[in-house]
């Protein structure tokens, strides 16, 4: 009996430490993957460094890589393009993600909640490429129609299009995670604020948001970075002419669609080939700079109640 | 002696499950009143029907008649708001806000406003200056005896309290909107001794202003500090009378069980 106890404690650690050790790896590799991709992108654009002029790379606003006297790599008007459906797409999705959040958290009935929030979930898993499509099709057409001849948007293609659908990708992830926020605000914190004669909104708006507030702008900041880094939608949907435009119903080009549409037809290393990697640098970037805002955010909310 | 709570004919459910069956007690204005019971027996449920917690509770039913003051609160035409205002209530675990302790405080009066008007209720008319919420806050605070530990440190989070300063920190928010009767369910069963000697010292002196029911496992703490004890099992009110004749002289063999820990 003895001896046998012995031998499960013994076989007990076996197991632990070979989880330990299977879950080291896995964890050692992800962090290699992620190591990797940054060494891949930087060593790649390294040559963009010497062989294209590092100013006008930052500050040019002719994207012109295939001129065939001069090609111009400005990626400004390319920079402006991301930064306008980002910009558009966050202003469409906050607020329908935030009334999403507050209605499922704090108003629908339970039942209801039981069964929406999965089918928000899934609505996030929606191919973006069809969400491209849907915006290439129908959005387009709609947007061209609806208000003409009054008005019409200046291209038929457009940032706007782009933004719209981000939105729709951006919107779940956010209602998903800040939910979660909400959610984990302490119930003793609503009851006390209940139990002092505050309504229900008062106590939304005044104990129930600031206390999940880190979660919420943690949930936003990850769901721009999603919109920053999206590829499909825009190219499907913003007419992909990378001309500096700062009108969002004009035709444009982000960053991520100027790598996904070149790439395949530039000729390896070149200089508009390893300038490609720079913009991806630039992107990466970017999306590192939104996450590690998220996370900082985010560990603030949880050391708060602990 | 005046009443403050009538309660008759109280049945709660959750569901199927009876909570509560026909309660009939008449709690005084200005004692302390303890409500005793084995786990689960329903203590919560009773004094959350009192400010209408249960509320909250989608699937919890609740029939008979509370008055407090002589006002049906579960009538219809009762405000819920002006329920909770007039009935503060203290929790097991302090729940202070995520706010400096100011706020904390302040949070409930700034919002309610001073006018007794309700239908000025979040308007501009009836704001607290700020000399005078601060003078609330202040007055709060030193009702609640906890004044001279925090009156440095009003701007620095709720959160830095020790345990027991934080539920005197949430006896003082209850009093910042002027209640007439504060409900406490187990407040002291996070603390120790010390920090639970001071909060029976602050009931025992709060009751000359207020209407004070607490609920407690702790029979001591019931026999220090109330005057009248209830004794509830399985969602019946079994006894209630004075604190000492059920402590000394219990009329129930129930009562008499629960009290000398032979209670199966
Ligand atoms: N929110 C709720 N949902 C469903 N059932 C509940 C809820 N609150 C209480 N109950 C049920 O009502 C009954 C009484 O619970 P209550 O919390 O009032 O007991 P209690 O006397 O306060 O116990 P304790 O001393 O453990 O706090 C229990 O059967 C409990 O399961
Ligand atoms: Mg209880």
């Amino acid at each position: 009996m003895a001896h046998k106890r012995r031998m499960t404690a013994k076989r007990r650690r076996f197991y632990d430490s070979s989880i330990f050790v299977i879950l080291s790896i896995v964890s050692v590799f992800a962090i290699l993957v992620l190591v990797a991709v940054a060494a891949f992108l930087l060593i790649n654009s390294i040559p963009a460094f010497t062989q294209v002029n590092q100013w006008g790379f930052f500050t040019g606003t002719v994207w012109d890589p295939t001129n065939p006297i001069e090609p111009l790599y400005g990626m400004v008007p390319l920079l402006v393009s991301t930064l306008i459906v980002t910009f558009v797409s966050a202003l469409i999705a906050i607020p329908i993600g935030l009334g999403a959040t507050i209605y499922l958290a704090e108003i629908a009935h339970p039942k209801i909640r039981k069964v929406m929030k999965p089918a928000v979930e899934v609505l996030a898993g929606i191919p973006s490429v069809v969400l491209g499509f849907f915006a290439l099709t129908v959005f387009a057409k709609f947007m061209w129609e609806a208000f003409a001849p009054a008005w019409r948007p200046s291209d038929y293609l457009n940032l706007f299009n782009g933004a719209v659908f981000l939105a729709i990708m951006m919107v779940p992830i956010m209602v998903s995670l800040s939910e979660d926020a909400v959610n984990s605000v302490p119930r003793s914190l609503k009851e006390a604020s209940m139990a002092l004669g505050m309504t229900r909104w008062e106590t939304v708006w005044k104990v129930i948001i600031p206390a999940a507030r880190p979660g919420i702008v943690a949930a936003v900041m990850l769901s721009i970075g999603r919109a920053v880094g999206e590829t499909m939608v825009v190219v499907m949907a913003t007419g992909s002419s990378p001309q500096l435009t700062f009108d969002p119903f004009s035709s444009g080009q982000p960053i991520t669609s100027t790598i996904a549409i070149e790439m395949g037809e530039v000729a390896a290393n070149t200089p508009h080939y390893y300038v490609l990697f720079e913009l991806g640098l630039v992107l990466f970037a970017i999306t590192f700079a939104l996450n590690y805002v998220a996370d900082w955010a985010m560990r603030r909310h949880t050391e708060r109640y602990q | 002696m005046s009443e403050s709570i009538f309660v008759k004919d109280l049945n709660v459910w959750f569901d199927k499950n009876h909570a509560l069956k026909d309660v009939n007690i008449t709690i005084p204005k200005n004692e302390i009143t303890a409500i005793i019971g084995p786990s689960g027996c329903g203590k919560s449920t009773f004094i959350r029907c009192i400010n209408r917690m249960n509320d909250l509770v989608t699937k919890c039913k609740v029939t008979g008649e509370v008055k407090v003051d002589g006002q049906d609160i579960y009538d219809k035409d009762v405000d819920v708001v002006e329920v909770r205002k007039n009935i503060g209530m203290v929790f097991q675990k302090p729940n202070p806000f995520p706010k400096s302790i100011f706020e904390n405080i302040a949070y409930a009066p700034r919002i309610h406003g001073k006018d007794e008007d309700k239908s000025l209720r979040g308007t501009k008319v009836s704001k607290y200056s700020k000399k005078e919420l601060s003078d609330l806050v202040e007055r709060s605070l030193r009702r609640a005896a906890l004044w001279g530990e925090v009156k440095d440190r009003m701007e620095k989070s709720a959160y830095e309290l020790s345990g027991g300063q934080q539920q005197r920190l949430c006896i003082a928010r209850a009093l910042a909107v002027d209640p007439q009767v504060i409900l406490f369910d187990e407040p002291c069963s996070a603390l120790d001794p010390i920090a639970t000697a001071k909060i029976e010292d602050l009931l025992v002196d709060l009751k000359k202003d207020y209407t004070v029911v607490i609920v407690t496992h702790n029979m001591q703490q019931a026999a220090r500090v109330a005057d009248k004890t209830a004794f509830f099992y399985l969602g019946e009110l079994i006894e209630f009378s004075e604190t000492k004749k059920i402590f000394e002289s219990p009329g129930e063999k129930l009562t008499e069980q629960y009290i000398t820990g032979r209670m199966g």
